[in-house]
């Protein structure tokens, strides 16, 4: 096709050129390379996908969260480090157990602490006993008649008489039963 | 004729200057640097976050898609077999996670355990509040954008995308998506005659220039 001064790139040859330069035949590109016309034409094109290109960029928001970047763990062998303490640790407080264990102190110290520790305990105990029975000194005691020989068992049983078992209650259970 | 050679025709806005350094970091990454890797993460996780949330169009879930990539290139460097394929390897991972969370959005609503409404909106009330207008003009700049992309195929949403929109070379966008270049151009020149017809679309980008 011969290219004149008045016969310019037709459609097709635009978006070629547009795509890709190179790809238009020589005659088209000699053309394009002439015409003031045809190149304005597709510089309007590139421009409006320029454009296109550079308010998409502006209007994308921006990246709040950073991508994943790639932190080398501290100390990464340390782990057998620990695994080495943690085993000397566990073998060290089986030894000591075992020494505490079989020692001879730890099978008769106990015995005989365990042996003197229930004496005082006894004894204590009776010390206990002989202050609560003898919690007031004699005097209080005489003032409150508790040592008096009139306070017998038959005088409080007067005062205080014994409830018969056998005296009808609002409780004897049967329809009817009368209170006496 | 010329010998085609597409890595010289760099994307409109992207400078191709820092490849030496990303080969010589992949280089060393590979070896089993860890230093060498964050570097690459610290280059490569704005685009990575941005291709997803072209995609998906929710801050979140592009997070934890970018997320997910790094983690999934951390484990898999070593197997890289050329480093200076490492972008598109990188937006290889990217672009399978971003399939992965469509697969597990589309099972969550058919099994009705989908709770997320349309949280695209929503990121904009949080991040922009203060600005209204400048949020309102935001989301209507991404309804025309999901407008066109909806009117291309798979493929061509795909390939425009990555080419005008993450501004990858036709090369990378074959190794990324294992297509031989001229297909990968076909579907190109087929969504540009698409976007040429997208006269609301231009309008919009043509009016935003002006303001």
């Amino acid at each position: 096709m011969n290219y004149g001064k008045d016969n310019h790139l037709n459609e097709d040859q635009f978006l070629l050129a547009t795509v890709d330069k190179t790809e238009l035949p020589a005659e088209a590109r000699e053309h394009l390379s002439e015409c003031p016309q045809c190149r304005e034409q597709i510089e309007n094109m590139e421009r409006e996908l320029t454009l296109l290109s550079r308010m998409a960029e502006d209007f994308a928001p921006q990246q709040r969260k950073r991508a994943f970047r790639y932190v080398k763990p501290r100390n990464a062998g340390n782990w057998i480090w620990s695994l080495r303490t943690a085993s000397g640790a566990a073998v060290m407080v089986v030894l000591a157990v075992t020494l505490v264990w079989w020692s001879p102190l730890s099978k008769t110290t106990p015995e005989v602490v365990t042996g003197v520790t229930f004496q005082e305990s006894d004894q204590l105990m009776a010390d206990i006993d002989t202050l609560v029975d003898n919690a007031l000194p004699p005097i209080h005691v005489y003032i409150s008649g508790e040592s008096g020989p009139e306070l017998d068992e038959e005088f409080m049983e007067f005062v205080v008489p014994i409830i018969n078992n056998t005296t009808p209650t609002y409780n004897s259970g049967l329809k009817g039963a009368v209170l006496c | 004729m010329p010998q085609k050679n597409h890595e010289d025709n760099p994307p409109p806005t992207r400078s191709a200057t820092l490849s030496r350094q990303t080969v010589i970091l992949t280089e060393e990454a590979v070896a089993g640097s860890e230093t060498a890797f964050n570097s690459l993460v610290d280059l490569f996780q704005e685009d990575i976050f941005r291709m997803a949330y072209y995609r998906t169009l929710s801050r979140m879930d592009a997070e934890d898609i970018t997320q997910n990539v790094f983690i999934k290139a951390f484990k898999n460097i070593s197997r890289l077999q050329s480093p200076e394929r490492f972008k598109s390897w990188l937006f290889s991972i990217a672009l399978n996670q971003v399939r992965d969370f469509y697969r597990k959005k589309r099972l969550l609503t058919m099994l009705g355990l989908s709770g997320k409404g349309d949280d695209h909106e929503q990121d904009y009330e949080e991040e922009n509040a203060p600005d209204p207008l400048d949020n309102l003009m935001k989301q209507d700049f991404w309804k025309h954008v999901e407008l066109f992309l909806d009117k291309l195929s798979r493929m061509e949403r795909e390939i425009f995308t990555l080419r005008f929109m993450n501004h990858l070379g036709i090369r990378e966008i074959s190794n990324i998506l294992k297509k031989n270049e001229s297909t990968v151009k076909t579907h190109l020149y087929r969504a540009l005659g698409k976007f040429r017809k997208e006269s609301t679309m231009r309008q919009f980008l043509t009016e935003e220039k002006t303001l």
